[in-house]
C-alpha cells in the first residue's frame, strides 16, 4: 500500500496523521525485572533518568544513553528489560499468578514470556513456543539473562501446535503486519496479505484455544490496526465456541473494538500511538466458560 | 551426582544454600528450574543452564550466579561502578581482598554482576563473550 492510500485507510479507524507522527517519535520504555530486584530498589540503583507509568514496574526513559539501553549495566545484570509499553499490556491483562500453567504460543523473543515469569515470581509453569528457530535463541538468551526458571521452550508451528498439556492462562501474541510498530509495514500490507495473515492468526488462535481449560483466560494481541488481523480472528473463535466470552479490557487512553463486529467488541482494546504514547496494539481477553 | 556435587560446591565456596523448590537436571551441564517445572513432562529444554564441569571445579554460569549470587556469604567482591563497567567489557581486575584461589562472585551495589576467577590478587574475567557491553 502506498503511504497516502495507507493514511486514507487508517483514517477509517483513527486520526491517521496524528497516529503516524506519534509513531515516529515514540519514547523508550523499560521494566524492572522483579525476579532480581524491586521497582523501588531499581529506581534507587539505576543511573538512567526515568519517569513513572501506571504499571509499577514499568518506566519511561527520559534520556536514552548514547550507547543504547542494551549496553548498560542495568541490562547486563538482567535488572531491567527494554520493552515497549504497549507490549507490556497483554501479560499484565493476562495477569498470571504463581502456580499458574501458562502457554505463550508465539513467544520469541521473549519480552512477554519473561514478564509473565516475573508476574509469577518464577513459580508455576510457562511453555514458551515459537515457530522460528532463529528467534528461539533470542528467547533463550532473554530467559537466561533475566533469570527465568519456570519456563520450557518449544519450536512448533503455532498453527499446527500440539501438546498433551492444558493451561489455565494462554497468551497469543500473534504474528501480524506490524502496522502499529513498524513505520514501513504499509509497504507490504494489502488485501491479499490481510487474507493470508488472518487465516494464520485464526489457525493459531484455534489451536491455542483448544488447550485452554474451562474457566481459563486467553489473551489475543497484535501490534497492528487492521480488523482482518484483530476483530476477525477473535469473532471466528466466538462463533465456533459458544462457551467463549469476551471480558472487558481496561486500558487508560485506549479505544474500543470496531462496532461493526457487534456490541461485544466494545470489550476489546485498540491502542493508538497518539493516544497512548507507545506502539499501536490490539488486545482481546477471551474467557472459556464451563 | 553432579547436582549433589554442585550444591556442595556452592555451599562450601560461597555459603549458598538454595531454597528447597530449586531443582536441577542434566549431567555434565546442569540446568536449574523450579520444582513444578521439574515435574512437568515435556521433551523440551527446561529452565536455564546452571553449571558445567571445568577442570576440578563445577563452573557456575553467569546467569545462575546473577540469580542466586545474592545468597552468598563469602568469596564475594564488591566493585566500584567503574570496575563494574570494566567487568562488562571483559577486562581482568585487581583486588586487595584476600581469598582462596577459585571462583568469586562480583557485585555492584546489591546487583550481582557475575563471576571471576581469583588468584593472588588478580580477578580473571569469566564473562561470556556475548554479554560484553559497549560503552561510549
Amino acid at each position: 500500500m502506498e503511504k497516502q492510500e495507507y493514511l486514507d485507510w487508517l483514517n477509517q479507524y483513527t486520526d491517521a496523521e496524528a497516529a503516524t507522527e506519534a509513531q515516529h517519535n515514540l519514547p523508550y520504555y523499560l521494566r524492572a525485572n522483579t525476579l532480581k530486584t524491586s521497582p523501588e530498589e531499581y529506581l534507587a540503583w539505576t543511573k538512567l533518568k526515568l519517569s513513572l507509568t501506571f504499571l509499577p514496574y514499568a518506566f519511561r526513559v527520559e534520556e536514552p544513553p548514547e550507547q543504547g539501553l542494551g549496553n548498560t549495566i542495568d541490562y547486563a545484570t538482567g535488572w531491567m528489560h527494554t520493552q515497549s509499553f504497549s507490549s507490556m499490556l497483554p501479560p499484565q491483562i493476562l495477569n498470571p499468578k504463581p502456580g499458574d500453567r501458562v502457554l505463550d504460543i508465539c513467544a520469541a523473543p521473549g519480552s512477554k514470556t519473561t514478564q509473565c515469569a516475573a508476574l509469577m515470581q518464577n513459580k508455576g509453569i510457562i511453555l514458551a513456543n515459537d515457530k522460528n528457530k532463529g528467534r528461539i535463541s533470542a528467547l533463550v538468551n532473554n530467559l537466561e539473562r533475566l533469570g527465568v526458571i519456570n519456563t520450557s521452550t518449544m519450536n512448533q508451528d503455532g498453527g499446527g501446535f500440539t501438546t498433551s498439556h492444558t493451561f489455565n492462562k494462554i497468551l497469543v501474541d500473534a504474528p501480524c503486519s506490524g502496522l502499529g510498530s513498524n513505520e514501513s509495514a504499509h509497504q507490504w500490507y494489502d488485501e491479499k496479505y490481510a487474507r493470508n495473515i488472518c487465516a494464520l492468526q485464526t489457525a493459531i488462535l484455534r489451536r491455542a484455544y483448544s488447550r485452554l481449560e474451562s474457566g481459563g483466560t486467553l489473551i489475543y494481541s497484535t501490534c497492528t490496526y487492521s480488523p482482518e488481523e484483530n476483530e476477525t480472528p477473535v469473532s471466528r473463535i466466538l462463533e465456533k465456541n459458544p462457551e467463549a466470552k469476551l471480558e472487558k479490557v481496561e486500558i487508560p487512553n485506549s479505544e474500543s473494538g470496531l462496532s461493526e463486529f457487534g456490541s461485544e467488541f466494545r470489550k476489546v482494546a485498540r491502542i493508538y500511538p497518539h493516544k497512548f504514547n507507545s506502539e499501536g496494539f490490539f488486545v482481546a481477553k477471551i474467557v472459556r466458560g464451563d | 551426582m553432579e547436582e549433589q556435587r554442585f550444591r556442595e560446591y556452592l555451599e562450601e565456596r560461597f555459603g549458598i544454600i538454595l531454597p528447597k523448590e530449586i531443582c536441577f537436571a542434566g549431567e555434565k551441564t546442569l540446568r536449574v528450574m523450579n520444582s513444578e517445572l521439574s515435574e512437568f513432562k515435556t521433551p523440551t529444554p527446561k529452565g536455564i543452564r546452571a553449571s558445567r564441569m571445568k577442570g576440578k571445579f563445577p563452573k557456575p554460569t553467569t546467569n545462575f550466579i546473577q540469580l542466586f549470587g545474592h545468597l552468598a556469604t563469602k568469596n564475594t567482591v564488591e566493585l566500584s561502578r567503574e570496575e563494574a563497567v570494566d567487568y562488562f567489557q571483559q577486562e581482568d581486575l585487581e583486588t586487595k581482598i584476600k581469598c582462596d584461589t577459585g571462583y568469586i562472585i562480583l557485585t555492584y551495589k546489591k546487583a550481582v554482576l557475575g563471576i571471576g576467577f581469583y588468584r593472588e590478587g588478580k580477578i580473571e574475567n569469566m564473562l561470556p563473550k556475548g554479554r560484553k557491553i559497549r560503552v561510549p
